[in-house]
């Protein structure tokens, strides 16, 4: 979640990069770099795809910033960018490739920290959570593409629906629809999984 | 079905406990009474507790750390595809500084146009044979033991050089 205080750092990183501080991209890109990949991922599900588009992604930025006016923040500016590769990336693939295809293991070796200390290591709770995550993503995976972005947006980004719309390029009222939509799909699929929490 | 269509709007706002007490009164009023509406709430709400399992893809450092080189590598190889014989030092010069560095050479440019056309102009030639010549009257008069004034000399080239231009520039 961004707080407007790290809403003004960003900016004047901007306007350092701006002045030519080539450091102050190195900050931004710290500063960002770990909730927007966990929103590309979010988009696309695969490790790979998601830092190769995200690496895209900075390098637009480093390209772009020169022409960024701070008429909206830095994260929605930059977001909107993602938002772009991730439909051409998918665009191109055709959807080929599914998303969220691979196994926790398998992301295990591609960098991402383990969520449990080793493949032994499975009691009951472990095993409900990976499996309600694994049944999440695949829910998220039947949504189109402007629900999910909505979705993950307002809940894994955390951000208002104002901002979901600003970065989407849409009106509030269908950034609304979006994530209504999204939501209840996503309950419904979720259903027998969260009765059982509850 | 009005109020259906009404309720649904609102349900997901109701749901996250961000709408007007005015209209949560009505909304679950009619919840009481519609079941369908009761469906869509259950569903949302369920929605809404599995966007909170949402756990955010934790990267090793090592992810981070290759990514970052990588990413400073492509930085470098774009800047020298964009400006491939100044590579990525020009860059990096601040943009406010950018207008002035192409200013200067033109300016100097401008400057030896000026000179040049100065120098070489008629008018510019003739003023500097008047020069030469007021030396030269200068030089005589103290050979012959008088001292003129700046004022008598160059009343006295005004003179000669109105009568005949022509004889300045033969004289050289
Ligand atoms: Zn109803």
């Amino acid at each position: 979640m961004t707080t407007s205080a790290d809403a003004q750092r960003s900016l004047e990183c901007v306007r350092r990069f701006q002045e030519g501080e080539k450091a102050a991209f190195d900050e931004l890109v710290r500063m960002h770099q770990r909730q927007a990949y966990g929103f590309v991922y979010s988009l696309i599900g695969n490790v790979e795809d998601a830092a190769d588009i995200l690496q895209e992604g900075f390098l637009r930025a480093y390209e772009g910033l020169g022409r960024f006016r701070g008429e909206s923040g830095f994260k929605t500016w930059f977001y909107r960018i993602l938002i772009n590769l991730t439909r051409d990336m998918l665009r191109r693939r055709g959807r080929s490739r599914k998303l969220f295809s691979y196994s926790l293991d398998e992301e295990d070796e591609n960098g991402a920290a383990k969520s449990v200390p080793d493949a032994t290591w499975r009691p009951d709770k472990a095993a409900q959570e990976h499996e309600c995550e694994s049944v999440l993503n695949g829910a998220l995976c039947e949504l189109s593409d402007r629900q999910r972005e909505a979705f993950s947006l307002r809940y894994f980004q955390g951000l208002k629906t104002e901002e979901v719309a600003h970065i989407l390029g849409c009106g509030v009222p269908t950034a609304k629809v979006h994530i209504f939509r999204a939501v209840r799909h996503i309950g419904r699929i979720m259903g027998p999984y969260m009765d059982g929490r509850s | 079905m009005g109020m259906c269509f009404f309720v649904k709007r609102k349900l997901l706002d109701f749901a996250e406990g961000d709408i007007p007490e005015c209209q949560a009164v009505q909304v679950r009023a009619h919840l009481e009474s519609c079941p369908a509406c009761r469906g869509r709430l259950a569903e949302i709400r369920r929605g809404l507790q599995a966007a909170g399992l949402h756990r955010e893809t934790q990267m090793s450092e090592d992810f981070w750390k290759k990514f970052d080189v990588e990413l400073q590598k492509k930085i470098f190889e774009r800047e020298c595809e964009r400006f491939p014989r100044t590579g990525r030092r020009f860059v990096w010069v601040a943009s406010v500084w950018r207008p002035a560095l192409i200013a200067l050479p033109v300016l100097v440019i401008m400057f030896a146009v000026a000179t040049h056309l100065r120098v070489f102009s008629p008018a510019a030639r003739e003023e500097a044979l008047v020069r030469d010549a007021a030396w030269l009257m200068d030089e005589a008069s103290d050979e012959q033991g008088t001292l003129s004034s700046d004022d008598d000399i160059t009343a006295d080239i005004e003179i000669l050089y109105l009568a005949d231009p022509s004889a300045f520039r033969e004289n050289g």
